[in-house]
């Protein structure tokens, strides 16, 4: 009889394989599977994990991170250009209602309703240039999620995970943080797409404070745990002799295996999920409230080695403010700001920064033209911004990022990128470099293609890089 | 390879343009710059690009700072020679763009051949069938000889599996075993009579036909398909009644055009019409009928064709804007009585190609016609209405070489683990030869001759000796083929979801079995439905993480096959779940509610074994149950609580989870 090691790298399956998913294991000897991409890097990476905090409804950058004294001039005025077509129609300038200030040496300006991770500043790339292709919820967010606007691909983090597997068995490899619900778009914003299912994200509700609620079937009501370990000491002893009795088969050994970290996942996710275990300081640095608590539990997360965890702001189209923008931006902003300051802080004072991607942006910006009433929907308001996916700002931070640095540039009113476009492919392509994958060659092979994130678009923004 | 090492100087991007040759576009490399064409396409010696990589004396070497590695020059070699096709060739008029000519024809656009000459004695073995001859052979001149026949439990219990979904009890294995002749035979028939035949093979046919309940993304809209279960009861009927699969195509692509009125034959259309709606976008949803249709019958990657011609195999963009017309030119009407159906429209619609796949750029009109690949130089446009009858004639065409082959090897995949063609809807220039692609043609005509009827063909490969060999792996058919591709073991095949719930239900006495067909149930949530698992229902917007942990068949798009991953996620779910520890308390009261109180724990232990697996416990599992059941750890819980672990342990373990 062969042993497992020599039945493995016989078949060309590494050992590390198996550790989390045998893919394509049908048949009685481990077999290897036409349809696995590069499960290596092409080079080396600059990070190791992702932390994507997504202000979901489209926070404006005018607002944030994008000034435009330029709005006051023409306050109550048409632009002296054309307002760009986005959604719904839109009037006059509408001057931002929050003061900039210069921070850190870098002096990038940033609003007055982010002034934690102002502090932060030099951390950051201010990516002032973004653009996607249409100025709808869910396109966008397909787009930014899975670099197609309408057809079913997998999302970044199951690219990732599918490629580079995650470092911690014992938790899902990528998990998505939503309170409340699902954002617009649903599920499919972290779908596997054609890969296998186990790479889709594991939507997490962080409205809840329990484990079992977070997790499905993380843990046993009827069974102690030692009644439980006792049992499956017992199934193990059952499937040890079972796979005796028929010599090896790479996966009854997989299976056997899988109780193994099923049964430690119950205790390190309720680790990773229960942020009561942090010290009293770290939570006063995160500060009180929902958003302080998921963006904690990412930190948790990313510390043990999950992949990619995306932070979505809540449930629907929270920054979507096509009114009242003045009052709905400051308190979501208040919601999140000193939690993400504290996120950057807590990831650097941990060495964790370095190898740590944080993007932060919406699936697109909003106009600098204020938006007219609508019967039905903003009616009777003239206080809001309407979606902009002509010109908008993400910043990134961490793993592998020129801290300090604003690339690109709107024009002179906010409306439109114009001075180093980057498109969202550009973002995906320059994500996979950092990560350490050439976007042109990690591809996957379906339904007679080789399919990339980028599909055939994206450049790498080296200026962005550390 | 010319991105990072020519374009710096020779593409749009370059500063300047480098001997005015530009290597981003087709167009350039042929055209070529001041030295005249780069490429020539098929002959690489000629092509003055293969020339300055290669640093040959006469021309300009390139790049000019050093030369490349010996690989990637050999790999424009190749490239040349295979026709130097571009990623973004450009689709002109006229709308045929011509295709490469192929050196050797590709052996799945060949018309099948009958295997010859074959052997029929082979020492030691006994081979039942044509199937045993032709892999016989191939496995002796591989060194290889076949596994022995399984003992008869396994084989009866892999019989009730692969044709009905559901295990067989402890009595049935019993009476099979006991009739008299060939009780295999008799019991593959009484298997393939059962209704549940329809209900596991049906299930497979939901997969190619991206089955769900819903539409998906639609905003505000209603998302349910409320009549999608009909479709379901088509599939299953069909496949109980055993209709040959021309027919059962034919009705699925253009049951209009065949009954008048009868809304149980028009809801076959669901095929077609049960698909994502990606925001009633009309294009897309073509692309994806385009799709079903093409890859789930034909085993062709057509929609690779939507934005240019395909890059591999011989389908023209135009091609993919013919068929495309076919299903412009059919609606969905409004009528309540049959609501999966198409109907032609008025006025067919003649496409357009439409340049780069863009809408908003039309290019030359197409006739509304079949694929040149198949249908040859003398093809003809369709002419009744939209031509989705004529399409379906062209695919269901026993000269099409493409149709039975592909579910010829989709029914083997299922039987036997592990499909001839691993691709099995990718049947193009890139998929893996078999190496028993004799055997898949040979097959392939036996089942056309035997007038395409599934159930001929899923006789005829139970029935082989192939099919009848052991899992058990030996040192010499391992070292060999590391991969079975000539199947010299049988595989040993894990449950997949829906037998795993089925199976579960049914030893823990829940299954609601018997009934056959109707609306889809809940099968998650409070009140989760008993009935087989077949009829759940299935949401694709937000297809439920229990389905996506045990592999189900994602219902987005067309699905060849089903990933098999092991992750804890599904240990959790057997360990903890409501549904599990449901199925282990009603097993336990199975055990424990019909024992006298003068039955041993002996005898209890040895009914939950065959409740369970369907077997009697050996030695070594009647103690170690006991030890486990009489433990000091138990002596403060409650009674039952022992019981229920076994019982639990024993439905979660391997041997039930697997088919050797």
């Amino acid at each position: 009889m062969l042993s497992r090691r020599e039945l493995l790298t016989r078949s060309g399956l590494g050992l590390g394989m198996l550790g989390l998913v045998d893919l394509e294991s049908s048949t009685s000897a481990a077999s290897t599977n036409v349809n696995q991409g590069s499960h290596e890097p092409h080079f080396k990476p600059r990070a190791k994990r992702v932390i994507h905090l997504f202000m979901n409804g489209g926070p404006s950058h005018v607002d944030t991170f994008d000034p435009k004294p330029s709005l006051q001039k023409y306050a109550g005025q048409m632009l002296p250009m054309e307002n760009l077509r986005t959604e719904r129609k839109t009037g006059a300038a509408y001057p931002s209602p929050f003061r900039f200030r210069k921070y850190g040496e870098s002096g990038i300006d940033v609003s007055e309703i982010f002034p934690h991770v102002a502090k932060h500043v030099d951390k950051l790339a201010v990516i002032r240039s973004m653009h996607a292709d249409v100025p709808n919820h869910e396109p966008s967010l397909l787009l930014m999620n899975c670099g197609d606007g309408r057809l079913i691909r997998p999302s970044v983090g199951s690219w990732l995970t599918y490629g580079l597997g995650s470092e911690n068995e014992n938790l899902p490899g990528f998990v998505a943080m939503c309170p409340g619900g699902y954002p617009i778009q649903e599920s499919q914003n972290w779908q596997a797409g054609f890969l296998p299912g186990i790479y889709q994200g594991t939507y997490v509700d962080t409205k809840h404070k329990t484990v079992d609620k977070l997790i499905e079937n993380i843990r046993n009501d009827q069974r102690s745990q030692q009644q439980q370990q006792r049992q499956l000491e017992f199934l193990k002893a059952i499937n040890q002799r079972h796979l005796a009795q028929r010599g090896h088969d790479a996966q009854l050994e997989a299976r056997i295996k899988s109780f193994e970290l099923a049964y430690r996942m119950q205790h390190d996710a309720e680790d990773a999920f229960d942020i009561s275990r942090e010290p009293k300081s770290i939570r006063q640095m995160y500060g009180p409230g929902l958003q302080a608590r998921q963006i904690l539990i990412a930190r948790r997360l990313v510390e043990r080695g999950v992949r990619y965890v995306q932070v979505w702001h809540g449930n629907g189209q929270p920054w979507d403010n096509h009114d009242d923008i003045e009052v709905r931006h400051r308190d979501l902003a208040r919601q999140c700001d000193r939690a993400i300051g504290a996120l950057l802080a807590d990831l650097q004072q941990r060495g964790l920064l370095d190898d740590t991607l944080v993007i932060w942006g919406g699936e697109f910006g909003r106009t600098p033209t204020v938006e007219l009433p609508t019967k039905g929907l903003n009616e009777g308001k003239v206080n809001g911004r309407d979606h902009n996916h002509h010109g908008f700002t993400m910043w990134l931070a961490g793993g592998g990022i020129r801290g300090g640095t604003i690339y690109g540039a709107t024009d002179e009113f906010g409306f439109r990128a114009v001075e180093n476009r980057m498109h969202i492919h550009d973002l995906h392509a320059t994500l996979l470099h950092l990560m350490g994958f050439d976007h042109e060659r990690f591809t996957y092979r379906y339904a007679g293609r080789d399919f990339r994130l980028t599909d055939v678009h994206g450049q790498v923004v080296h200026k962005l890089l550390a | 390879m010319l991105v990072d090492h020519c374009y710096e100087c020779h593409s749009s991007k370059a500063t300047t343009l480098s001997g005015g040759l530009r290597l981003d576009t087709s167009d350039g490399w042929m055209r070529g710059g001041d030295s005249g064409p780069a490429v020539i396409a098929g002959r690489p010696d000629e092509s003055l690009l293969l020339r300055a990589i290669r640093y040959d004396e006469d021309v300009s070497p390139m790049p000019p700072s050093s030369p490349l590695d010996t690989k990637l020059v050999d790999r424009v070699a190749y490239w040349i020679e295979r026709g130097a096709v571009g990623p973004e060739t450009k689709i002109g008029s006229p709308p045929t763009t011509p295709i490469p000519d192929q050196t050797s024809p590709h052996w799945a656009f060949q018309k099948p051949q009958p295997a010859t000459d074959l052997k029929t004695h082979f020492e030691g073995l006994r081979p039942t069938s044509r199937i045993d001859l032709i892999v016989f052979q191939a496995q002796r001149d591989a060194g290889l000889t076949s596994s022995n026949e399984a003992p008869p439990p396994t084989l009866i219990r892999r019989l009730f599996i692969d044709l009905t979904g559901l295990p067989p009890t402890f009595n049935q294995l019993k009476s099979a075993m006991k009739s008299s002749g060939d009780w295999y035979g008799q019991l593959v028939d009484q298997l393939l009579a059962s209704p549940r035949f329809g209900e596991r093979w049906g299930r497979h046919w939901l997969d190619l036909a991206r089955f769900a309940d819903t539409k998906g993304y639609v905003f505000r809209e209603d998302r349910n398909y409320p009549d999608a279960y009909k479709y379901r009861d088509w599939v299953i009927r069909a496949f109980n009644s055993d209709r040959p699969y021309n027919e059962f195509v034919r009705y699925q692509l253009a049951a209009d055009q065949i009954v008048d009125d009868d809304a149980n034959e028009l809801a076959a259309m669901g095929f077609l019409t049960l698909g994502r709606r990606f925001l009633n976008n009309r294009h897309d949803i073509i692309d994806d009928r385009i799709d079903v249709t093409t890859r789930g019958l034909m085993g062709l990657t057509v929609t690779c064709a939507r934005c240019h011609d395909h890059k591999y195999d011989p389908i023209p963009a135009a091609d993919y804007y013919s068929l495309y017309g076919v299903f412009a030119s059919s609606k969905e009407p409004n009528d309540a009585p049959s609501p999966l159906r198409l109907i032609d429209v008025p006025q067919p619609v003649v496409p357009v190609v439409f340049l780069r796949g863009k809408p908003n750029r039309p290019g030359p009109k197409v006739p509304r016609q079949f694929l040149s690949l198949v249908a040859g130089p003398d093809r003809q446009p369709f002419e009744h209405g939209s031509g989705r009858l004529e399409m379906a004639d062209a695919i269901v065409a026993t000269d099409n070489p493409l149709t039975s082959r592909v579910i010829v090897n989709r029914a083997w995949g299922h039987l036997m683990g592990q499909h001839l063609v691993t691709t099995p809807s990718d049947f193009g220039t890139r998929s893996v030869t078999p190496r028993l692609h004799r055997l898949l043609d040979d097959l392939t005509i036996d089942f056309i001759r035997n007038e395409m009827s599934i159930k001929w063909l899923v006789r005829t490969i139970v029935t082989s000796s192939i099919y009848r060999q052991s899992s058990d792996l030996s040192d010499a058919s391992f070292e060999v083929d590391p991969e079975n591709t000539l199947w010299a073991r049988a595989a040993r095949k894990r449950y997949d979801f829906e037998t795993m719930r089925d199976a579960l239900l049914f030893v823990s006495g829940q299954l609601d079995g018997n009934r056959i067909g109707g609306p889809s149930v809940e099968i998650i949530g409070q009140q989760p439905s008993s009935r087989r698992t077949i009829y759940m229902k299935i949401d694709r917007q937000n297809f439920p993480s229990l389905f996506r942990t045990f592999d189900v068949a994602l219902p987005d798009t067309h699905a060849p096959k089903r990933f098999a991953t092991t992750v804890p996620q599904q240990a959790l779910f057997l360990m903890n779940s409501p549904f599990i520890m449901n199925c282990a308390e009603l097993l336990t009261d199975r055990v424990l509610a019909t024992s006298e109180p003068t039955t041993s724990q002996r005898e209890q232990v040895r009914k939950l074994f065959r409740l369970s697996l369907g077997r009697d416990p050996d030695a070594w599992e009647v103690t170690s149950s006991l030890h486990f059941l009489n433990s000091d750890d138990f002596l403060d819980s409650d009674e039952r609580l022992p019981w229920e672990q076994l019982s639990q342990n024993l439905i979660i373990s391997n041997e039930f989870f697997f088919l050797d």
